[in-house]
Formats: C-alpha cells, structure tokens, sequence
C-alpha cells in the first residue's frame, strides 16, 4: 500500500538521502549489482526512479512480461519446486556433505578433558560440564564480611540505561538507590538516604569493586539481600550523568561467575557500608 | 478658654535627634522589607520557603500567615481596651485610650500588608476581593469584617475621639495647624457638643465590640472549620484566637504605655494604677488562654485521631518542639512576673514590660506553630512527613512590618497628642 | 445531565505511574506539579510486606473543601460534577490547598515557564525550533470551557495561582476520556456518568465493593475505588516522585 498522509516509503528515503550526500551513482550501480539488472533493465545513474519503477525493472529482468504488475495482480509467483538436496541435508550424499555433528555436550567434555590436561587451572574448566552438574557455589567463597546478596533489578519506569535520560521518567522514581531492609540497615548504623557504598567480592581472584548512593530502606527486600536498580551509569548524556552510578560492574564475569558456554551466571556477594 | 498655647502638648510637632535617628534607622527597616516584597512580585513566591502540600511535602502557609494572625490578634486590644474605657466608663484608664486606638489601627495596617505579601496575585486580589467576595469563605470574615470594617471603625473612633485635642492643638499656630484644624472639624468645647461627642464615641463603642468577637472568631474560624488539615480542626480555634489576640494586644499595649511614659515622663498621667490594671487584665487572659492551651494539648495526648497525635507529638517532642517549649517558658515566665508584682510593693514596670514584650514573642511562635505542623506533618493521606523552613525574604518582611509599625506609631505621636490633652496642656 | 465521577480498579493497577505523566502531557503541568498522583505503598515488615499501588487524582467532592473556603469563588463546582478552578479569577491565596483533605493542589510558585524540564527559549535551541509552540504550550488550554466560559483548564497558565486535576476537562467536553483514563495500560481508571447505571464505572462499581478516600472526612468525592482498601494508619508512602521546583 501507499505510504500514509506524510511517511514515506524507506527505499524513496534513501535515493533522495543518496542523492544529497552524493553517492546516488554509486547506490544505482549497487542497485543493479543486487537485483542482478542488466541491459536494457539496468538502472541509468543518470535519471531518477520511484520505488515501483525499480522494482518494476527487477521484474521485467526476471523475464516477467507485466513486470511488477504481475505481483500487484497475483501476489506470488510460484516457480518451479526446488529439489530437496538443495534444502535437506539428508538428501545429498554423503549427508550434510560428510560434515561429522557433535553432540554439544560431548564437545564441552572434550574441551573439559583437553584443559585439564594441559595443566590449565581449575576455575576455567570447571563449568564445561555435558549435563548440568552441582558445585559449590563460588560466591560462598567470599570472606565472611561479604554478608549480603547482590541482586539488580528493573524499575518500571525504564529500560535499560537507554531511558535514563528523560526527566519525565526520572522524576517518578529518582535516580540510583541501595535497596536495603531496615533491620540490615540499622545493624550497620545506615539512615534512610545516607550515602553508602555496596562493595563486591570476587571469591577467584579476590578483586572487589565499590559502587556509592543513596541508602533507601524498604521492608520489600529480604535481610540477606541487597538490591539496586540497573537503569543508572548512562554518563554521555547530561540528564542522566548525575543519576548515580550502574549496578553492572559490581557483577563478575570471569571464571566462576560465568559459565564458559555463556549460558549461566552465579552470585556475588556484596558488603554495604556507610560512604 | 485657655491662654493662647505656644507649644503642643507631648512633644507633638517637635522632633528630637533621637526621633530622627530612630525614625530613619525604622525607615530602612521598612524599606527592607518592601525590597524583600519586590522579589516575591517579581520572581513569584518561590522565593519564600513556602511550597505545596501533598507530594511536594511543604507548607503553604508559613510565616507571613502567622504574622497575618499575629497583627490582627495585636489590633484586638487597642480598640477593645478604648472600648471598655468608654462602656465601663474606667477613667483613670482614659490615657491610653488614644495609643491603644492608634495601635489598632496599625497594626490592622501591617496585617493588611502582610495578607498582600501572602497572594500569588497580589493587584488581582485586591480587585477580585472587592468584586466577588463570598461570604461563606471564613477569609471573607478575616477581609471585610476585619481588615475593612474593623480598620474602618477603628479610625471613625479615632478620630472622633480626638476632635477635642485636636481642637485643642489647633489653637497652637505652627505647621500642624492646619491638619489639627481638618481634624478637629469645627469642635467646639461647649457642654452640648461634649456630649454628644461622648454620646457618639459610647455607641461607637458599642458597636465595635461585637465586631470585634466576630472578626476575631472569623480569623479562628479560617483554621478551625479545616477538617482535612489535623490540628486545625477544632471548635476551641475561634476563642482561642480571641484569647491570644487579647493577651498579645494588651501585653503590647503595656509596652507602648512604658514607652510613652519613659519618653514624655508624665508620671500624672500615667500613673501606676494604669500599669497595673493593663496587668490584670493581661493576667486574666493569659489565665484563660493558658487553659484553652492545657485543655487542647491534654486531649491531643490522652487519645487522638492518628493524625493529631502525630501533629501534637512533633509539638512536643518533635521538630517543633524547641519553639513550643519557647513560647510556653515565654507564657509561664509572663505568667510568673505578673504574679509577681503582687509579692513586690512598687508598680514594677520594668516586670510588665518585660512581660509584655514575652507574651509577644510567645505569641509569635503559637501563631507560627498553629500554622506549620498542620501541613508538613499532618497530611490526611500517607504522603510523608514535610518540612518548611521561612527564607531571607519571609524574615525580612515580617521584620520589615515591625519596624513599619514602629515607625507610623512614633510618627503618629509627633502629629498628635499620644495622650488626651488635659486644659492648660498647650503651654 | 451527565454527572461524570471515576472508578479505580485497584486490582489492576501496577503503579507505573504512566497517569501521572500523560496526564501532565496532556494538561502542560510544570515539573514538581503533578495532578495525578500515584502512591506506592508499603505496609508491615518483612517477611510479611506487602507492597500495593494507589492512584489518587483531584476527588472532585460534591462537599468541597476547597470550593466552600475560596474567597473569590475562582474554585467553583459544575452541575456535570466537575470542581473547577477559574485561573484568570485565582488570587494565588492558597486556601483552597490548606483545605482538601486529600493534597491535589499545586501553585505556581515561580514563573512557569522556567519550569518545563526544557528551557524551549534557551540559545543553543533556539535556532532549532524555530519559534515553533514549545510541546507544554497546548494553545487549547487558553480557551475557556463550560457553560459558565470560564478559564478553567490547563496548569502552570500563570505564576501566583493555584490549579489541580480538570479531569480533563478539554477532552471530556470532546467527548474523550481524561488522559489518564485514556493512557492507562492495564485499565485501571474508568471515567463516566456514575448516574447512569448502565455506564463503565456504575457497572465496574455494581461489580465489586467499593470505598472512597476519607469517608469521614465528609467530602463526598465522586472518585470511588474497588478491588482494594484504604491507605491505613500502617500504610507509607515508598519512592515519592520527585517534587521540587
């Protein structure tokens, strides 16, 4: 269908765009490269085309007499069925050309049983397990002042860091927080509001990492836990820099905090002090 | 007829460097204040500390209302105590009368600047007040009742409670002779016009007093129809104000009394027995008034809707508390001098004053805490406790009315006798 | 005539307080005022927290507070049920705020235009927009509406006047519901003719029961809520927006 009232169609956007920067030779040439036009259907640089007149070409190329009529006519054009060797690799012989599959568990053993034997130490080949397998947990690793739970969480106002700009959106929740339960808070000496600093611990390698804002004490969060919103950090833009810092980087992500297959992720834990 | 006076009575029409002096330093004074006013024209009230209730958690009504309610609850006892003098015919009181009427009137002045200094639309509600008021709104009571009949009657007794002087005075050639002539108007001290001008002053007189319940209640009735603002709504707001207006007037008027008899040193005139009857009666106010006080904060703390509770406890214990527990030691130590005197020969003049001037500063901060706590900690719905804190520009005016008044007070001596003029005066 | 009042589904807001910015979008309402307010609540203590929402725009009482106290009569009531506030008639004396029980006033305590969250005069701006209407400049707002013709919709028109929630009173005499009636996600908001019992909010009021804010107060709001309870004693207020100017 046409474009309505005032849009306008991508295609039409971009010849004119091309047009202005320049490159609208370049773009026809590009143009008939793709849609494969040659000869009397190749597209001239010199003149200018609407999106129909192109496609149009496309079609008479493709050896279609009505050109592009013939699909605002019959809307498919059925050609002949394709054979199957093309699409199923069973059909072809050797099947799927002689390509060997692995089951994927069996690749993780193999690559477990490899590390390991070149000596590689243990926490990077830990988790290349083939089937889901129970450890300790790394976080519990962590010294014992290391009490709290850290989780992020997602305010309904936002999405991501990417909103964080808006002063409409901010204004209905504020900008960073430490989430704590009131008897956490009051057994480390922290008012409602009070600056603190949440202090990570990587039980692997022993690095910690410190993020600092407002203590907001609520009885929604469990004693054990410790929770902040990851909607803050976004520091190019003016409106959002001054907002607090992101959660993200109190999260670990080497060995022990992410499995090596990207698929599952563990704790920290975290100490909350006053700032 | 007396002899032919060269001079005015009491110091009027001459001035002394000391008056000079005080005149312009009160001048600056009201100045600054007008200066504080025009930020707020300007800018808009955000310069106060004002701002909204709900989730914006202030108080909208802050220091300027207080000192609205303050003014008016001072101009009480001027026309009030000239009232009684009149009704009760308490002649040895008469020499006050003038300085109580002209403290009436302005500090019904300086309320009304003061209700300016409080509107968002400043020359839009002077106009809109005359075109649309609505009687059933309690400010209707607080802009008509008081500030126009009330400020309007006050000036009627005033001036034809100094025609006579003003007759007197006129006969002094100088440059206030012509005003004392205008004021006089035509006052001629023979045996029928004496009385009838003492026959229009009792009716006056007469009149006045209820208007003055009224317009007093009115001013209660502003705060205590209020049910969605705890701690205001109460049936004791309206006698209460009229209570305090009573004791801040009276003390007031003991310390401009002082004053007057400090500075023209007419011990005949005002003799102690003045001094001592303004202390009774403060006495027995402040009595009256301390109940209502008691009763109210008795009830608050034995049982109490949630919300009141939660407005008396920052009271007493709370963010108010330093100001509650001020103005109360003000009121017991007042309370204290006055009984006092008793235990003292002598008037101790120096006891009431001091008196005078705490039942003031007492008033003062019980205006202020009727005010505040109601709005930034008793909100009907959960939003929170708020906070208000007055600005630079808050201060300065209300600072600024007190030297105002202080200033039209001592301009008003040196136009006219501060004190009814006795035969043989002009000398 | 139609005597409109709202219906407020507790159990379906979520308290994404989406009302309360449509409904300063709609109404060009300065930052720090909001006209729609959301609460979310709190009550107890862990384990046994509960967290719950409350949408709370102007009640518009038919015993008003606000109405009886304003001197100038500039806060008047509609006969289709609307409180309304004249701001070419408001002296900005804010009694009408000290008096609603429920905190839906706001005044305009600066000059408005300086609080928009965007200066649209400033000079890096200016040339990109041109002279255009700044988007908090809804030129409708200006007009006045009702029998009465009077200039009753719109926030922030002026310094030194107070406004609160019109339920949109320049829609609703469109034919449109309130803004944030209309914005709602999860329709929690119902507007309409609360006497004709065949209406959207009378049916959802017949449905489940039902209790006003402040009964005792005595105000008669003509905004009722179902599926939930009144904010108690216990009850606090967590993440208040951010009301400042």
């Amino acid at each position: 269908m046409a474009p309505l009232y005032q849009s306008r169609g991508e295609t039409d956007i971009y010849l004119q765009l091309t047009e202005r920067v320049g490159v609208y030779e370049a773009f026809v040439h590009h143009l008939n490269e793709h849609l494969e036009l040659t000869g009397e259907f190749a597209l001239d640089p010199t003149q200018t085309y609407s999106e129909r007149e192109i496609f149009d070409h496309w079609a008479l190329q493709q050896g279609l007499e009505e050109g592009i009529g013939y699909f605002e006519k019959y809307g498919v054009w059925v050609k002949d069925p394709l054979p199957a060797s093309v699409r199923y690799g069973y059909a072809t012989d050797p099947p799927f050309g002689g390509v060997v599959h692995r089951f994927y568990g069996e690749a993780l053993l193999r690559y477990q049983e490899e590390m390991r034997d070149k000596g590689a130490p243990e926490a990077f080949w830990r988790d290349y397990t083939p089937l889901p397998t129970w450890r300790g947990l790394t976080m519990d690793a962590s010294p014992p002042e290391y009490d709290l739970y850290l989780i992020s969480y997602k305010l309904i106002e936002h999405k991501q860091d990417r909103t964080a700009f808006m002063p409409l959106l901010n204004e209905l929740s504020g900008g960073q927080r430490v989430d704590l339960n009131p008897a956490t808070a009051a057994a480390r000496g922290i008012e409602q509001g009070q600056m603190v600093v949440v202090e990570s611990h990587n039980a692997v390698t022993g690095e910690t990492r410190q993020a600092r804002a407002p203590a907001n004490l609520t009885e929604a969060v469990r004693p054990d836990v410790v929770a902040m919103p990851h909607h803050f950090g976004l520091t190019s833009m003016a409106n959002a820099k001054d907002l607090g810092p992101t959660p993200n980087a109190l999260f670990f992500t080497g060995p022990g905090y992410v499995g090596q297959t990207a698929d599952a992720s563990f704790q920290v834990k975290a100490r909350v002090y006053a700032a | 007829m007396a002899q032919r006076a060269s001079r005015l009575p009491y110091g009027v029409g001459h001035v002394s460097t000391a008056w000079i002096v005080s005149a312009v330093l009160l001048g600056v004074v009201a100045l600054a204040g007008w200066y504080g006013w025009s930020r707020e024209i300007s800018e808009g009230m955000i310069v106060t500390g004002l701002r909204n209730i709900g989730p914006m958690g202030g108080a909208t009504w802050g220091f300027d209302i207080a000192f609205v309610v303050y003014f008016v609850g001072v101009s009480f006892a001027g026309i009030t105590v000239a009232a009684l003098i009149r009704l009760a015919k308490l002649t040895a009181l008469k020499p006050i009368a003038r300085m109580a009427e002209a403290l009436t009137v302005v500090a019904l002045i300086l309320a009304a600047f003061a209700i300016m200094y409080d509107l968002g639309q400043v020359w839009r509600g002077i106009v809109n007040l005359f075109r649309y008021a609505r009687p059933q709104s309690p400010f209707f009571g607080t802009f008509t009742l008081v500030i126009s009949g009330y400020l309007t009657a006050s000036l009627i007794y005033l001036y034809l409670d100094g025609r006579r002087d003003a007759a007197i005075c006129a006969r002094v050639p100088g440059r206030l002779q012509r005003f004392h002539r205008l004021w006089a108007a035509g006052y001629r001290d023979t045996p029928a016009e004496r009385a009838r001008h003492e026959r229009a002053s009792f009716w006056l007189a007469i009149a006045i007093v209820p208007l003055l319940i009224t317009a007093h209640s009115t001013l209660g009735f502003v705060f205590g129809l209020q049910i969605g603002r705890p701690g205001w709504y109460s049936a004791l707001q309206a006698p209460a104000f009229v209570l305090l207006a009573g004791v801040s007037g009276v003390g007031m008027l003991i310390v401009i009394a002082a004053i007057v008899r400090r500075t023209i040193g007419d011990h005949e005139q005002l003799p102690d027995e003045v001094f001592r009857w303004l202390a009774n009666a403060l006495l027995l106010l402040l009595l009256a008034y301390l109940y209502f006080m008691v009763v109210e904060i008795l009830t608050n703390v034995y049982t109490g809707a949630e919300r009141e509770r939660d407005v008396t406890r920052e009271l007493l214990f709370g963010d108010f508390a330093p100001i509650y527990w001020a103005s109360v030691a003000c009121f017991v130590v007042s309370l204290g001098l006055l009984v006092a005197r008793f235990l003292r020969t002598g008037p101790s003049i120096g006891l009431l004053v001091t008196a005078g001037v705490l039942v003031n500063l007492a008033a003062i901060g019980k205006r202020f805490l009727i005010v505040v706590p109601s709005q930034t900690h008793g909100t009907l719905l959960p939003y929170g406790t708020g906070s208000y804190a007055p600005t630079w520009v808050e201060y300065i005016e209300a600072i600024g009315l007190l030297g105002l008044g202080a200033l039209l007070l001592i301009a008003f001596a040196k136009l006219f006798p501060i004190m009814p003029v006795r035969d043989g005066d002009a000398a | 005539m139609a005597r409109y009042g709202m219906v407020i589904d507790l159990d379906r807001c979520t308290g994404c307080r989406g009302c309360m910015e449509s409904c300063k979008i709609e109404n060009d309402t300065p930052q720090g005022t909001y006209w729609m307010y959301v609460f979310r609540f709190e009550e107890g203590e862990y384990p046994a927290t509960q967290v719950r929402f409350m949408s709370r725009p102007c009640q518009h009482c038919d015993n008003a507070p606000c109405v009886k106290v304003c001197p100038v009569g500039a806060r008047y009531k509609r006969e289709d049920g609307l409180v309304a506030t004249d701001w070419m008639r408001c002296i900005g004396c804010r009694y009408c705020e000290v008096a609603c029980p429920y905190g839906v006033n706001s005044f305009n305590w600066g000059h408005t235009e300086e609080h928009y969250y965007f200066d649209w005069n400033a000079e890096e701006v200016a040339p990109e927009v041109r002279g255009t209407i700044p988007p908090w400049d809804n030129p409708s707002l200006d007009e006045p509406y009702g029998p009465e013709q009077r200039h009753i919709a719109g926030g922030g028109r002026l310094k030194g006047v107070v406004d609160k929630c019109t339920f949109c009173v320049q829609r609703v005499e469109n034919g449109l519901d309130p803004a944030c009636v209309h914005s709602c996600p999860v329709r929690a908001l119902v507007f309409g003719d609360l006497e004709d019992p065949a209406s959207a909010p009378s049916r959802l009021l017949q449905s489940k029961p039902s209790f006003r804010l402040l009964e005792d107060a005595g105000t008669e709001p003509r905004v009722h809520y179902v599926g939930g309870n009144p904010p108690t004693t216990e009850t606090r207020q967590i993440e208040p927006a951010k009301a400042e100017v």
